[in-house]
Parts: C-alpha cells; sequence; structure tokens
C-alpha cells in the first residue's frame, strides 16, 4: 500500500463525529452527492441518518501541520439487485483543496483495501469532477460507464 | 347441505315419477359427494403448499401485531406496515426465535431509527442557505481529530 504524505492523513469518521463535523461535510455533501439522491436538506438529513447509524462513511483527506483539509469522501457497501454482488460505492466526492497524484495514489489503496475487507468485489464511484475521473483511471478504475440523469418536473 | 340445485331435482322429478325414489337418490348421492369432498379437502390439506403456510403464518403475525403487539407497544402505531415487511426478513437473519422476540427485535431497530432520525433532525438544522466552511472553521475541524486515530 502506497504511504500517505508526510503530515497527511485520510480518517474515516466515527458516527459520534457528525455533530461536531456536520457543518464542514454538509456543504460538501450538498456540491457532490449523484442525481439519485434528490435534492434539498431532507436529503442531507437523511444521508446524515445513515451515518449516524454506520451505514455510510465519511473519508477526510487533510494535512494535520498545515491544517488544510483537501477531499472528502462519501462511501457505502451496497449489492447489486439483481445478482446480489456486493461492491463499495463512492456516492460523493468533494475536494476542498488540491490533491496531488501521490495523495490520491494512497488514498485509492486505503479505499481499496477497505472495499476488500468489507468482501466487496468492486469499488463503483460517482463523481461530476473531471479531476477526480482522472485520478480515478490512473488507479485503475474504467470510465466506460456513464450515469446519465434528466431532472423531470411535475407536469 | 345438498349438492342437487333445482334444476337438478326437477330434472330427477321428471325421470322417476315416485317422489319418495328422488329422495332416496338425493340422499345417497349428497352422502357420496359429501364423502369425495372431504377427502379432497383431506388431501389439499396434506399437500398445502409451503407458501400457503406462509401466508397463514403471516396472517397471525399480523393479527397479534393489530392486538397484542400493539397495545404493549403503541409507539409503533405508525409503523404497521414497516413491522409486517420486516417480519420475514428478521425471521430469516434470527432463525430459532419466536414471534415475539422478532417482534421486539424490530421494534428496538425502529426505535433506535426513531432516535437516530431525531438526532440527525437537530445536526442537520434548517439553515436554508449553507455556505462553504471557512478556512478556520476547517482548520478547527482537523485540529479536533486525535493523532493516534488517522492513518
Amino acid at each position: 500500500m502506497r504511504p500517505l504524505p508526510e503530515d497527511t492523513y485520510f480518517q474515516i469518521l466515527a458516527p459520534g463525529d457528525y455533530r461536531k463535523m456536520w457543518n464542514v461535510i454538509r456543504y460538501g455533501l450538498l456540491q457532490s452527492v449523484p442525481p439519485t439522491a434528490g435534492g434539498g436538506l431532507d436529503s442531507l438529513r437523511k444521508v446524515l441518518v445513515q451515518l449516524l447509524t454506520g451505514k455510510a462513511q465519511v473519508w477526510l483527506l487533510y494535512k494535520k501541520k498545515a491544517e488544510r483539509m483537501q477531499l472528502m469522501l462519501l462511501t457505502y457497501q451496497d449489492q447489486d439487485p439483481l445478482t446480489g454482488a456486493k461492491f463499495l460505492i463512492i456516492y460523493a466526492v468533494y475536494g476542498y483543496s488540491a490533491v496531488t497524484n501521490e495523495e490520491w495514489f494512497a488514498v485509492s489503496d486505503r479505499l481499496e483495501r477497505f472495499a476488500k475487507q468489507e468482501k466487496c468485489g468492486r469499488i463503483i464511484a460517482f463523481t461530476a469532477a473531471k479531476r477526480i475521473t482522472e485520478l480515478a483511471k490512473s488507479t485503475g478504475f474504467a470510465d466506460q460507464y456513464h450515469l446519465i440523469a434528466k431532472e423531470l418536473g411535475d407536469g | 347441505m345438498s349438492y342437487f340445485g333445482p334444476e337438478d331435482l326437477s330434472e330427477l322429478q321428471g325421470t322417476f315419477a315416485d317422489a319418495e325414489a328422488v329422495q332416496r337418490v338425493v340422499a345417497v348421492f349428497d352422502r357420496v359427494l359429501l364423502r369425495v369432498h372431504m377427502k379432497a379437502i383431506e388431501d389439499a390439506l396434506i399437500h398445502i403448499p409451503e407458501v400457503v403456510v406462509n401466508l397463514i403464518r403471516y396472517q397471525r403475525s399480523f393479527e397479534f401485531v393489530k392486538e397484542a403487539f400493539m397495545k404493549a407497544n403503541p409507539d409503533m402505531a405508525d409503523n404497521v406496515d414497516r413491522i409486517l415487511a420486516e417480519i420475514p426478513i428478521y425471521e430469516s437473519n434470527n432463525p430459532g426465535r419466536n414471534p415475539e422476540e422478532i417482534l421486539a427485535l424490530i421494534a428496538k431497530d425502529i426505535r433506535h431509527e426513531v432516535r437516530v432520525g431525531t438526532l440527525a433532525t437537530k445536526i442537520a438544522g434548517q439553515t436554508e442557505n449553507i455556505k462553504r466552511p471557512s478556512r478556520d472553521e476547517l482548520a478547527s475541524a482537523i485540529r479536533g481529530f486525535d493523532d493516534e486515530t488517522t492513518s
């Protein structure tokens, strides 16, 4: 597993951390949740319920001494409804500041280890950020599938 | 109970002039048909498919939920449909538990979810305009982490 650069930490939040961290992560979540999430504050509250019950996880990449927040990821484990195949979903990715290739490689390795521990056969990610897509491709993610979404009005 | 309808009787009366003979024929046939009927029910009960047994069990669980369980757990009144949907899932995940224990497990989890939902609402707040956290807020969050919990 590739090491994190000096002073860089990649931490998974415990359910008890969300009370103090919510102001920091909710903006990132609002900016990055996929179109399947619906929208608005109630969706955000529902995501928080999943985090508090441990059904989903938020990871933060940051520099401790420099006190610089870099990346937030929200993950959860799911199963294909038709085949039962288990996978780790990177549901949301938000960058607070720049992430180097080296940092991403280390993050990717740790997510991979986590996914394997959870008996997931693959990692699937939602992101609208081109930079994240490019970084992910450099660590073995394939992007031949595309999620396309159309907003439907009430009428 | 007779298996003969009015048309059957009128046909028999047309065939047999003797009204008593008609009654005897009807009585014999009713006896035979009743025997056949009971045998069919017996066979059906013996070969009753598992799915029907599950339906009956589900119905019994439903009755329990509606009555005794709901009386003892009034806070679950809004969750009847959910409890019924969860019963087979909890039964398969907790083999050997009786219906009361299964229902208690479901109620415990629902109560936990309600508590978490309330906490989530409290934490999430109702702020309409969520702003990007400032550099100070981000730095303060980082200071809140202990070194030994990071990797």
